[in-house]
């Protein structure tokens, strides 16, 4: 567990083995699946990245609108570097990489702790695995991304995945979370849908398909954060 | 190696620029450069509304922080920053504004909870898709600086204000008056 932020002034060297090219690509798990009915392949780590999903606002600071926060811990966790919410949270804040105010003066928590899609890329590297913004991406790009074994926050509208037109951005992205596996028609390849934590909810693995995720995500931007580096 | 040059006696006229439609001005600003690297995701980031507010033809934009729960009306905050994309060419930014330093208007607002919106998703991307038609029809005429047609602006205010939150109107007129002064002309 990371407690002393002031180890971070200089970014954490990457552990060996985190591997750094996409030659790992038949490392990356799959499996078959029923899903509604249907078999898929399912082609990323979903079980695995879900033990490092939770519920939002597990941290000291009182800051709750901490998705992207969230979703870089599950990121990092997911490559074997151990921080809580609270650690990245006392990193942003430190380092002035989320949106910050004073709980204790009357600031809403719920709106405190967001972050750009740059800063998330920031966090990322600064915390041991460097990682890049991208923008106007495909599904087929996204999917590529994870069956290539790459970390990918993916920055959706959160009223599409919620289907709940009050938390819906005006068209943009509003919500960050972790795309964590793509699902394909085994026979024809056609994506089916993703796979997702989302702090937001606490829900982990959960399925959406590619009808929902074209808007939620591609039609909002095709915004995500994706890492250099791939799963071992 | 020649380097003479030959000076023009004429110049051809250039050509008038092209503005930037509502449609084109919403799907620039979903990857836009500035929202990237400078407001949080988390945001609430505006509708864009046209406005000549700093002298070139533009679209205004504010952000606010925001808190959304599913199921749960979504609150929001005073508006923290603004700014003005060219409506022109790839929207550069001609003004990025913290509120606390540069603030767009003179009035202040607090924190308010959303009312519930009516209806469903559907129902709101429709709505937005119907104001963004009508904008794409309108807008050129507000930047050319002519009056309008009356019934026309009339429907246009109406889905407006279809879509803005009743709370968070003031901002908006607050953002462009000059656009709603003409709107409501």
């Amino acid at each position: 567990m990371l407690t002393d932020f002031n180890s971070f002034d200089v970014a954490p060297e990457i552990p060996e083995e985190v591997p750094t090219g996409d030659e790992l690509v038949n490392e990356v798990p799959q499996s078959t699946e029923v899903i509604d009915g249907q078999e898929v392949v399912v082609i990323g780590d979903v079980d695995g990245t879900a033990d490092f999903s939770h519920l939002q606002g597990d941290n000291p600071f009182g800051y709750q609108g901490t998705c992207g926060l969230c979703s870089c811990e599950n990121i990092l966790d997911s490559f074997g570097i151990q921080v809580s919410e609270a650690d990245v949270v006392g990193f942003a804040i430190e380092n002035d990489l989320c949106f910050e105010g004073d709980v204790l003066n009357g600031d809403d928590p719920g709106m405190l702790g967001g972050t750009t899609e740059e800063g998330q890329a920031q966090i990322l590297t600064d915390l041991g695995v460097p990682a890049h913004a991208e923008t106007g991406g495909t599904l087929e790009d996204l999917a590529a991304n994870i069956e290539n074994g790459h970390g990918v926050i993916a920055e959706v509208d959160a009223g599409t995945i919620w289907n709940d037109p009050n938390s819906s951005g005006n068209g943009q992205a509003n919500h960050a979370i972790v795309v964590s596996g793509v699902a394909r028609d085994p026979s024809t390849g056609e994506i089916e849908g993703f796979f997702v934590n989302d702090s937001g909810t606490g829900e982990a693995g959960k399925f959406y398909d590619a009808a929902t995720f074209e808007q939620a995500w591609t039609e909002t931007g095709g915004n995500s954060v994706v890492t250099d580096v791939v799963h071992a | 190696m020649n380097t003479s040059t030959t000076v023009p006696t004429e110049a051809a006229t250039p050509p008038a620029k092209k503005i930037l439609s509502y449609s084109d001005i919403r799907n620039v600003q979903r990857t836009h450069p500035l929202q990237k690297s400078l407001v949080p995701v988390e945001h609430a980031v505006s509708l864009p509304i046209p406005t000549k507010r700093a002298g070139h033809l533009a679209y205004a934009f504010f952000a606010a922080p925001a808190a959304r729960q599913p199921g749960k009306p979504m609150r929001q905050g005073a508006p923290d920053r603004w700014w003005l994309l060219d409506a022109h060419g790839s929207a550069s930014v001609i003004i990025y504004a913290l509120c606390a330093v540069q603030p767009f208007a003179t009035e202040t607002w607090g924190a308010v909870t959303l009312p519930p919106v009516a209806g469903s998703l559907a129902d709101l991307k429709a709505a937005l898709a119907n104001l963004e038609s009508q904008m794409n029809a309108l807008t050129p005429v507000f930047f050319a600086g002519d009056a309008g047609d009356a019934s026309a602006k009339q429907e246009l205010s109406a889905a407006l204000m279809a879509v803005l939150s009743e709370p968070l109107q003031p901002q908006y007129r607050a953002l462009a008056p000059d656009f709603f002064a003409w709107l409501e002309s």
